[in-house]
Order: C-alpha cells, then structure tokens, then sequence
C-alpha cells in the first residue's frame, strides 16, 4: 500500500464521521479514476454523470463499512463505482449495441494511471500472466466485461457463439483464472 | 445452491456479466448469505486490478458541486443544529439534574459517543422528507415526519443500518411522528423503505429503499 492510499483511507475514515471537507478532499483525489472506469461502460455521458453520483453517495453512506484490512480505499471505491455503472447499463431500457462501440483495448502501459499501478503493481502483474494462461478469445471477454461492461448477449454477438455458450466460458475461463492466482 | 455453483455466481456477479434480474438476486443473497459474500469479495480482489489500468477521465467541474449536495448535511444541519440547540436550551433543567449531568459527561469522557445526533432522511433535493433525532446515550430515537405524504395501502418502515449490524434492524413503521427505543452507535445509518401497509413481511427490507441518513453530532 503507498503513502497515497494511507492518506485516502484516513479520508474515507473522516467521512464515516460525517466529516464533509474530508469528503470532497476524497473526490477530488479520486474521481477522475472512478469516472474513467464509469464512462468505459457508459458511453452516455448523462448515465455516467448519473452513475458518478450515485457512486459517491454510496461510498458517503458506507464509509464506516470500509475494511482497511480487507483491501486498499482506491479499490473498495472503484468496485463501488464499476457495480454502479454495470447496474446502470443492465437497467438501461435504450439497450447500447455493443457492435457499434469502440472497444478499446489499449494496454496498460499505453495509458494507465501510474499511481493506480502502483497500488496494484504486484497484484496486477499475477493477474496478467494468470489471464495470458487463456486462449486469446476468452482474455478478451474478460476484459470487455470487466472494462466495458459487456453482457453474455453482447459477447455472444462478436464472438458468435450462443449465449450459453458464453456463459459456460466465462465461468469455465474464471475458475481457471482462480485457480492459477489462488495458487500463486 | 451447491458451493460451486455459488462460486461461479460470485465470479460472474463481479465480472459484471449477469443480467440485471440475476444482479438483483445476486445482491439479495450478498446480504443474506455470509459465503457468497465472502466469495464475491474474493473475486473483487482478484479482479479490481484491471479496474486500476483504467484512464483517468476528469469529470465535468459543475458534478463536485452536484455530488457534495446530494450527500445532504451543508445548510440543512447547521439549521437543525441550532433548532436542537433551542429545544435544549427549553428544557428547564434542576440544580442536581444539570450537576449529574455533567458530572455524567466529565465521568463518559468521550463525547463523540454521546449525546444527540440528527439524521436528515431526504432525497436528492426536495427538503427532508423524515428527520430522526438520537440520544445515543439513551437509545431515545423522536422520528418527525416532514415532507414525505402518506401512500395508501402502503407503510414506511425506519431501519438501522450498519454500526456492526450484519443486516438492517428494523427500528418500526413511522408512518407519523414516531417516538421509540434502540442501541443505536454514532456509525449507524437510518433508512426508510416502503413496505406494504403494517410493515415488511419478512424483517428485512422488501420495497425500495427511499432514504437514507446518517446521525451528525449536534454539538
């Protein structure tokens, strides 16, 4: 854990005491992350506005339930904020086609944030040798559900295969994730 | 649910891939189920590193100002703050009460766990709908009804949430002004939620969560 997440773990303490400086000193620190990984999986810039708030006021309601020794303050935010837009865009009723999205898959190393990297180096090196253990086609629908937001319905367009199909891999390619992390 | 299968459902509820009615039943069993709960935080981990490789996007300015309103408190406490301060200031206090008291509060020299709190139960910006206020020291909650119009056939329900509770504890229907009891710590969260009429027929919450708040000290 770096300096900087000790200091966003003592301002997610302060916040579950109600302390509102210490939280708008929270999202000035950290919302461009949490706004980053929101607008990946709504491109709607209203929704992802939307799904911002709503993330930020969950992170004020729940600040006392934060585990420091359950993981690091930027993470417990970001999942915070990636359940938000997921939510989001499985309620939406104007489903986005995924076909017309841009997927974007730059590397890490292109244009990641390096404090985040930092952060999660060691975490995020295992992960990426764990998932190069995949075939190709499954890597990528992990990373476009996770990064993107995408359903079982949309991989199952580009990757055309049937919607059961995708599911089965996706859990298939997720325990075989689990269990080469696990082990390490 | 086999532990397999409960497993496989954490990893795809945190891969983000169920449909938005398996979502829903995944987060009723997060509450309900300490396995799967521990199973969908493992898989958080696991994964949140590829959350962290994402680009920063800076926000539009004017979401600092929409976000630190919709968290409530601002203006609205400090006016409570000073109604509470009246209703005290009112009550006539004896001699020895005022010295027992004291000597009470000298003896509890943690003032931040007692005394009284408020809770602004409100949406995003329409005044309070219910506001609570807590004697932590005694358990006396006194829940005042503001804004919020009665709904026919149906009943608002006050919940505890947090504050070491595994889930929320209901604290009663407040379908008026409502004065009652409970252990409530400095942590804790008030919520309404619409129940059918007479209260949620299972003992946690079934309609939809309609506010919440948290207790801010009053002094």
């Amino acid at each position: 854990m770096n300096k900087r997440d000790v200091g966003l773990e003592k301002l997610l303490e302060a916040s579950a005491r109600g302390n509102r400086e210490a939280f708008a000193r929270l999202y000035d620190l950290t919302s461009a992350r949490l706004f980053g990984i929101i607008r990946r999986i709504l491109p709607n810039a209203e929704q992802a506005e939307d799904a911002l708030q709503e993330a930020y006021v969950k992170i004020w309601q729940r600040a006392e339930l934060f585990r420091p020794d359950l993981g690091s303050g930027i993470g417990w935010m970001m999942t915070i904020a990636r359940n938000q837009a997921i939510d989001l865009r499985r309620r939406s009723a104007e489903r986005m086609s995924a076909l017309s999205e841009e997927v974007d898959e730059t590397t890490p190393s292109d244009d990641a944030d390096p404090e985040a990297l930092a952060v999660h180096s060691d975490s995020m090196t295992r992960l990426h040798s764990c998932l190069q253990e995949l075939p190709t086609d499954r890597q990528q629908m992990i990373v476009l559900a996770y990064h993107q937001g995408w359903s079982r319905e949309e991989l199952s367009q580009r990757f055309q295969r049937p919607v059961t199909t995708i599911k089965t891999i996706l859990r298939r390619s997720l325990m075989a994730l689990k269990e080469c992390l696990d082990a390490a | 649910m086999l532990p397999e299968e409960l497993e496989e459902l954490a990893s795809e509820y945190v891969l983000g891939t169920l449909d938005a009615a398996e979502r829903e039943e995944a987060k009723a069993l997060h509450r309900s189920d300490r396995n799967f709960a521990v199973a969908v935080r493992r898989w958080e981990r696991r994964l949140v590193p590829l959350a962290a490789e994402v680009k920063p996007v800076t926000p539009p300015e004017y979401m600092r100002r929409r976000i630190l309103g919709a968290i409530g408190g601002g203006a609205e406490v400090i006016r409570l703050k000073r109604q509470v301060n009246v209703w005290r200031g009112l009550s006539v206090m004896t001699g020895a009460l005022a010295a027992a008291l004291t000597a009470f509060m000298i003896w509890n020299a943690k003032p931040s766990e007692q005394g009284r709190y408020v809770a602004v139960l409100q949406p995003d910006s329409q005044g309070p709908a219910f506001i609570a206020t807590v004697d932590v020291a005694s358990g006396a909650i006194t829940v005042r009804r503001v804004l919020a119009e009665a709904q026919a056939g149906k009943s608002y329900e006050l919940w505890a949430v947090g504050g070491g509770r595994a889930q929320p504890e209901s604290l009663g229907l407040i379908d008026g002004d409502v004065k009652t009891q409970a252990t409530l710590s400095p942590d804790t969260v008030l919520a309404v939620s619409l129940e059918p009429a007479g209260g949620s027929p299972t003992g946690q919450p079934t309609g939809p969560v309609l506010y919440t708040g948290k207790l801010v000290a009053t002094e």
